[in-house]
């Protein structure tokens, strides 16, 4: 027996399950030396016969895989959409969170360092992403692997009623949504920092603008609910549309915010006045920044209730679908 | 006509014709190398790496019986269409034959 024959069937043998492949050997050596001796008949030399037996036979590995009946790619078209959607959803919720998650935690340790902890949650952020993609791909190749199917998995069939409903242009976008959630780390990173780096300084050292024993309860707590405003800021995404319901929810998370917020700022337990010594804004510069601070906080608080109940009713108004895709 | 186009559109149509070819040839029991001249010379195409996996799956399948030939040479293995394999053939054949007798039926008179 020639040697690249030999060579070609140890290369197919190997990744067939070992039960079969006896027969399997002795059946392809067979057709193979068939193949060959037919051709030397015709008048080719023996050599070149047997390497061209060979090469239309193919990739051994691909042979071996037609005979095991196993698939020739990672995932299939039974599995592609369920990897795909389950992909995009997780990456959406878990990559934002890794990176106002990472932010938080650095600022809370070592809060003096707000671009070190900008720069340490982008690597928090791409690690997640990494992980998700290598992770979830690899649990759908070994479903894919082992021949599951969807069925098998309990995923039903696709109904009309998994229609997605029509998208608003515009009334959540991608840019919106990355833009609060950054926006909503900056402010953690900024209420964490401040406490040891302050905007302002008097004599070198740092002011503290805001009262300490507000890190007691308070700033805690407002962090906190940054942290869901930031998570709802992703729901709201994925959901693609305003209801009546998140209208609901953010007015909750708002006057979560407000009340507390207002009340603080009506019994002064928010400014640390000792910054005004640095300054000279008048002696009731207290009240005024006070009363400013109150009105904005209402202000944007009210505005942010309305504005989720408008987009609520806008989106529950039918939209002709070429406004849709627009 | 686009060759690429036609070839693509042939092998579509041809795709499913093999196992047709196949139980028909395999009344008679033949082996592996000697079906694939058989097939070639009745102007199926296929590849050695296709057939003689698909041997074995319609083995598996129970509509052939294999067994093999010592006597010979060098041994083979012999496969012969099974009963099942008779009826999925005459099934088959209906088929085709209901295929065959629409496609002319939507083509008729239209020559040009």
């Amino acid at each position: 027996m020639s040697t690249l024959t030999d060579r070609y069937v140890f290369a197919a043998l190997r990744s067939i399950p070992e039960a079969q492949r006896g027969d399997i050997e002795r059946e392809l050596r067979g057709s193979i030396t068939d193949d060959v001796e037919a051709r030397v008949e015709g008048g080719q030399p023996p050599a070149e016969a047997e390497a061209a037996v060979l090469t239309e036979l193919g990739d051994p590995a691909r042979l071996a895989a037609r005979y095991t009946g196993r698939p020739l790619y990672l995932i299939g078209p039974d599995l592609f959409l369920d990897w795909w959607r389950l992909l995009k959803t997780l990456l959406l919720i878990v990559v934002p969170l890794a990176f106002v998650g990472s932010i938080v935690v650095r600022m809370a340790i070592d809060p003096g360092e707000p671009a070190g902890a900008f720069g340490a949650a982008i690597g928090t952020a791409v690690n997640a992403l990494v992980h998700l993609g290598f992770w979830v791909t690899l649990a759908f190749g070994i479903i894919q692997y082992n021949g599951t199917r969807r069925k098998d998995l309990g995923l039903g069939a696709w109904t009309p009623a998994m229609l997605p409903a029509l998208p608003r242009k515009a009334q959540v976008s991608l840019g919106d949504t990355i833009a609060s959630v950054v926006l909503i780390a900056f402010f953690i990173g900024l209420l964490l920092w401040q406490r040891i780096g302050s905007l302002m300084y008097l004599d070198g050292e740092p002011v503290l603008v805001l009262q300490e024993s507000l890190w007691t309860f308070w700033l805690p707590y407002v962090i906190a609910l940054l942290v869901i405003e930031a998570g709802f800021a992703v729901v709201l995404y994925l959901a693609g549309r305003w209801t009546y319901t998140f209208a609901a929810v953010n007015t909750v998370l708002a006057l979560l915010f407000m009340v507390p917020v207002l009340w603080l700022l009506a019994t002064d337990q928010v400014f640390d006045w000792a910054f005004l010594a640095n300054v000279d804004w008048g002696a009731d510069a207290s009240s005024w920044i006070a009363g400013i601070t109150a009105a904005a906080v209402l202000v944007i608080g009210l505005w942010d209730i309305g504005d989720g109940f408008l987009k609520s009713w806008k989106a529950s108004r039918p939209v002709p679908v070429q406004q849709a895709l627009r | 006509m686009d060759d690429e186009l036609l070839s693509g559109h042939l092998q579509e149509l041809r795709r499913g014709t093999v196992v047709l070819a196949c139980l028909s040839i395999l009344k008679r029991p033949g082996y592996g190398y000697g079906l694939l001249e058989a097939l070639d010379k009745a102007g199926f195409g296929v590849e050695a790496n296709t057939l003689y996996p698909l041997l074995r799956r319609l083995e598996k399948q129970g509509l052939l019986t294999s067994s093999w030939n010592t006597e010979e040479t060098r041994p083979r293995k012999f496969y012969t269409t099974s009963e099942p394999g008779r009826k999925l053939l005459d099934a088959l054949l209906r088929d085709w034959e209901d295929l065959h007798g629409s496609i002319r039926q939507l083509n008729e008179g239209r020559q040009s």
